[in-house]
């Protein structure tokens, strides 16, 4: 019944199946074939898997950052980013990486950040000089600070598939998101200093307009710094942050008077389908997990697993290796959302502490959207520049290979994961 | 066809209205209930069934929108394939495939909530109230799925 399943899996993701659906599927036909089981067990199991209150932390993030995106705070936050960025090497490629985690707190989707970087900055770039491949390659890394810098929707997810607290996330993933950024900016520098690409610039702004450009784009940058301290201090649940967020962030659209309603009703509009779109996946992965325990599915991948090796350095490496080729595949959320609880088990066995599994998992999770075949945020970026992928896929090998070295350093010492939360 | 695609962008409009106000709601709701703890010291108690009872709702019905702007996570494994019948032949399977397992979740949807007699204790209704949002959802996404399919079909032709 199981091997079925696995094909049928494989076969309907080929067919283009969206992922939500195909996991209902696969429950679906189990409870057909299955005349023990009550088909409504499976109606009953997809409504519940909506129903949790941190779960509504989703949506008002999501929400948060399209409605931070069209305040016209995006712009402040890159002004500001470009006049700390503009006496080192390769300033505007350090704006990109710089961008890329000040907007993290505001950040409505990993996909939306890049576009609009690649449609910004990328040709801003290719004018001071930089080949088009190394842009759009960095335009496309840089992409994946947000989902570690607070509050990721990858990290809310994890927190609530796995009954982990979704407070110690956030205070697990921010030291690691901003060593991502530190990493990156590093690399860009090497890079753009070995080739002479964009030299320092003296600055001539006068201080109190550099004052300036600082006080207006911090409503951004305090925003994740509110979060956390928020619901780590007990003030606010995860769901209400994210409402105070909103709150917030309406502020700022009316303060800054540079949009109007109808990209207010496209913030929500596109608000209600990345919603619908990812708890699909959700409620599905409620139900067909609910399958997988039926068959005891994670206690046999936790034994298989744990007879291979009992360090959990390897372990966390294997599990880092897994994710990493299965995202080349499938997107990061669902991975998450469906494997995330199937390896919870091992992890546990080895006393690998559920924050710095959850930080390892995200962290690889994501990398998928930016590697060949199918990477999202990668298609993205190449459909708007113009970039072919073959191009591509050369120029963002050097940061994939810094990118896993990282992944390596954050599953040896999870004290990066764990050094905020005693706190 | 004109007909059909009145009745889609009609859908459309007021599905998109009935999500987007669920989402302003619940957010109200949930801020109003922080206020009233820390400023008025008086909890709402009904606020957290409330908001995830809406949230079901935004879920499902959401569905329908999300899949008309192409929302949903998938490969698109043959949609880059020039036009041919292989390509015509798949996407017509998909979109079948697609309507019917819809379907038969709506089904199963309606049958849960005829089945179902517990109340929401703190908001004092049915939970059919809840349920009833599978349903609706899933129909509305076999819908959806039948309009994009009769397009395609209609693009062909042309």
């Amino acid at each position: 019944m199981l091997w079925l399943e696995g094909i049928l899996f494989v076969a309907l993701l080929l067919l283009g199946i969206p992922v939500g659906l195909t996991l209902i599927a696969l429950s679906a036909f189990y409870v057909i074939f299955n005349p023990s089981i009550l088909d409504v067990v499976l109606a009953q199991r997809l409504v519940n898997g909506t129903q949790s209150f941190p779960l509504l932390a989703v949506p008002l993030f999501i929400f948060v950052g399209q409605l931070m995106n069209i305040s016209g705070v995006s712009r402040r936050v890159m002004d500001f980013a470009s006049i700390v960025t503009a006496r080192v090497w390769g300033g505007i490629a350090q704006t990109n990486v710089m961008l890329s985690a000040l907007l993290a707190g505001m950040s409505g989707s990993a996909n939306g950040d890049a576009a609009m970087q690649a449609k910004i900055l990328v040709p801003e770039m290719t004018r001071r000089g930089y080949p088009l491949d190394f842009s759009v390659a960095l335009t496309t890394v840089t992409a994946l600070i947000a989902p570690m810098i607070p509050p990721g929707i990858g990290l809310i997810l994890f927190g609530f598939v796995t009954n982990t607290s979704i407070g110690a996330m956030f205070a697990g993933a921010i030291v690691p998101g901003v060593m991502l950024a530190v990493l990156l900016s590093l690399q860009t520098y090497v890079m753009c200093r070995r080739n002479r690409w964009d030299p320092p610039k003296e600055d001539r702004s006068p201080q109190i307009g550099r004052l300036r450009t600082f006080v207006q784009a911090l409503p951004a940058m305090i925003l994740p710094i509110f979060i956390i301290l928020g619901i780590r201090m007990g003030a606010f649940t995860p769901a209400e942050a994210a409402a105070v967020a909103v709150i917030y962030s309406m502020g700022c659209v009316i303060a800054y008077r540079e949009t109007n309603w109808r990209e207010i009703i496209g913030a929500i509009r596109s608000t209600v389908s990345a919603t619908a779109a990812i708890l699909l996946i959700l409620a599905a992965s409620a139900a067909f997990s609910w399958i997988l325990t039926y068959e005891r599915i994670p206690q046999q991948v936790a034994e298989a697993m744990l007879s291979w090796t009992d360090s959990p350095f390897l372990m966390l490496s294997l599990i880092a290796l897994l994710v990493l080729v299965l995202g080349m595949f499938i997107e990061g959320t669902a991975l998450i959302l469906i494997l995330a609880p199937i390896f919870l088990p091992v992890a546990s066995a080895l006393h690998i502490d559920p924050v710095h599994y959850g930080v390892v998992f995200v962290l690889m999770a994501h990398l998928g959207g930016i590697t060949p075949p199918v990477g999202t945020i990668m298609f993205t970026t190449c459909a708007i520049t113009g970039l072919p992928i073959a191009k591509f896929a050369k120029a963002i090998s050097p940061f994939i290979a810094s990118y896993l070295l990282f992944a390596l350093i954050i599953i040896a010492f999870p004290v990066f994961c764990l050094g905020l939360l005693g706190l | 066809m004109y007909v059909l695609r009145g009745i889609r962008s009609g859908l459309d409009f007021i599905l998109g209205l009935i999500g987007g106000g669920l989402l302003v709601f619940t957010t109200l709701l949930i801020f109003l209930a922080v206020v009233q703890r820390y400023v008025f010291n008086d909890p709402m108690q009904y606020s957290f069934d409330l908001a995830t009872l809406l949230f079901a709702w935004l879920v499902f019905l959401g569905l329908y929108t999300a899949d008309q702007e192409g929302s949903h996570l998938g490969l698109d494994v043959f949609d880059g394939l020039p036009r041919s019948r292989l390509k015509f032949t798949l996407t017509i399977i998909r979109s079948v495939f697609e309507i019917l397992l819809s379907l038969f979740i709506a089904w199963i949807g309606f049958k849960l909530v005829q089945r179902s007699g517990l109340q929401i204790p703190s908001l004092r209704i049915s939970a059919h109230w809840l349920y009833l949002s599978l349903p609706i959802g899933f129909l509305l996404l076999a819908l959806s799925r039948a309009f994009k399919m009769t397009e395609f079909i209609a693009q062909r032709r042309r």
